[in-house]
């Protein structure tokens, strides 16, 4: 509750913010109080490194964002800005945990996919290995809801974020925060993206949503959840056809620590997503 | 709709130009508008410019927005022009034959939804 408390407290205080810093041109800039919707079709996959889980096709992709005046929701976070220096902007957010996503096919934008054919399900006496667990065998991970400060730094073609995260929806009760470079960079074969993250996991995060505990079958072998850090590679290429159309690719490399392959759920040490398609801007 | 300007100048929009109000300089002029608002960020501004010169003694002139030159006069003491313009911030001067800049006015266009950074990289949410 003293999280929602200290969300309103921050909110009203956004009211008297300052105007946030300009931008020029280009695809980090965006115009006020309008709102864009692009589309892109093509095929891409975001691998799961869960046993059992399913791999997450992409064939239609959304990315959505407003910004008004004194707030922002951009593909699903939610928040309020100010401007400290030219350079520099703080962000009150909140946004929906991404854990989920590898539990749970219909969770968040997941459902943007076409459904891939279950596998077959796994049952106690189909087990996968006796130091291993399926995500059809624990039980059902929380959905929950964060909220956190996002601090950016600009620069014309840099461009350093950090990310602190805070559980409010009392779910799994810690905290989560990430680091990233980005560069962007102007070409004959179009924009180029580049960023480089690492995100820090909370134990508790780590053991609510990869840990075995008591609320599992008994029959799986235990975990205890440990702080987990995960270095991140993500390479973004558009280019752009017309003023409406662009072609768009993406890679990311997520990789997992010991935290993670350490839990019986998990079979593999990194997440790899990748896609590949056309863009359509409606707005 | 691209190009269209919601809203007009802050600086004596008037049927008819008239002599620049306040003018004890040999040379004066009166430029309208001199700022225009446009709905987005890097919107040209579609307007009619007009604009009216006074000098005390007789002139030849042209008048140029930013290095296009719009119009001249020979020999004259005061002038008017107005046209149907897009333009972007430039510079609107009035020059003489030998491109001596006698007045300037700087033109702005500001927009009502100015740009600003997006917090989070685009298709992010995979």
């Amino acid at each position: 509750m003293r999280y929602w408390l200290l969300l309103l407290c921050l909110l009203s205080i956004a009211v008297h913010a300052n105007a946030v810093p300009s931008c020029d041109e280009g695809p980090q800039c965006v115009t006020e109080q309008q709102l864009h919707l692009n589309v892109a079709l093509g095929y891409g996959q975001r691998s799961n490194p869960l046993y059992g889980g399913d791999k997450l096709p992409l064939i239609v992709l959304p990315d959505v964002y407003y910004y008004g005046e004194n707030w922002f929701f951009d593909n699903g976070k939610l928040g309020t800005s100010w401007a400290l220096t030219e350079q520099w902007q703080l962000s009150l957010i909140g946004q929906f945990n991404q854990e989920k996503g590898y539990f749970h096919k219909w969770f968040g934008t997941n459902a943007f996919q076409l459904s891939q054919g279950m596998q077959s399900s796994l049952i106690a006496s189909d087990r996968i290995g006796p130091q291993q667990a399926s995500v059809r065998e624990v039980g059902k991970r929380p959905t929950a809801f964060d909220v956190g400060l996002q601090l950016n730094w600009f620069d014309a073609n840099w461009q350093l974020q950090g990310n602190l995260w805070q559980d409010v929806s009392n779910t799994y009760q810690g905290q989560h925060a990430s680091i990233r470079l980005g560069r962007a960079w102007q070409h004959a074969y179009g924009q180029f993206q580049l960023g480089a993250s690492l995100h820090w996991k909370s134990a508790k995060l780590i053991d609510t949503y990869y840990g075995i505990d008591n609320n599992d079958p008994f029959y799986l072998p235990r975990y205890h959840g440990k702080p987990s850090w995960q270095p991140e590679l993500r390479l973004n290429w558009q280019k752009p056809l017309s003023e409406r159309v662009a072609l768009l690719a993406f890679l990311r490399y997520l990789h997992l620590d010991d935290a993670m392959t350490d839990s019986p759920l998990v079979r593999s040490n990194n997440v790899t997503t990748w896609f590949f398609g056309i863009s359509y801007r409606f707005f | 709709m691209q190009e269209l300007v919601l809203l007009l100048v802050l600086n004596g929009v008037s049927a008819q130009l008239s002599v620049p109000p306040e003018c004890d300089a040999s040379l004066c002029w009166d430029v309208s508008p001199q700022i225009c608002i446009t709905e987005q960020q890097n919107q040209l501004c579609q307007t009619k410019l007009q604009l009216h010169w006074v000098s005390k003694v007789p002139l030849s002139t042209c008048l140029f927005i930013a290095d296009e030159k719009l119009q001249c006069w020979h020999d004259a003491t005061e002038g008017s022009w107005q046209q149907l313009l897009s333009w972007r911030n430039s510079g609107l001067t009035l020059r003489s034959a030998d491109n001596k800049i006698l007045l300037q006015t700087q033109l702005q266009v500001m927009s009502r939804k100015p740009a600003r950074r997006r917090l989070s990289s685009p298709w992010s949410i995979f």
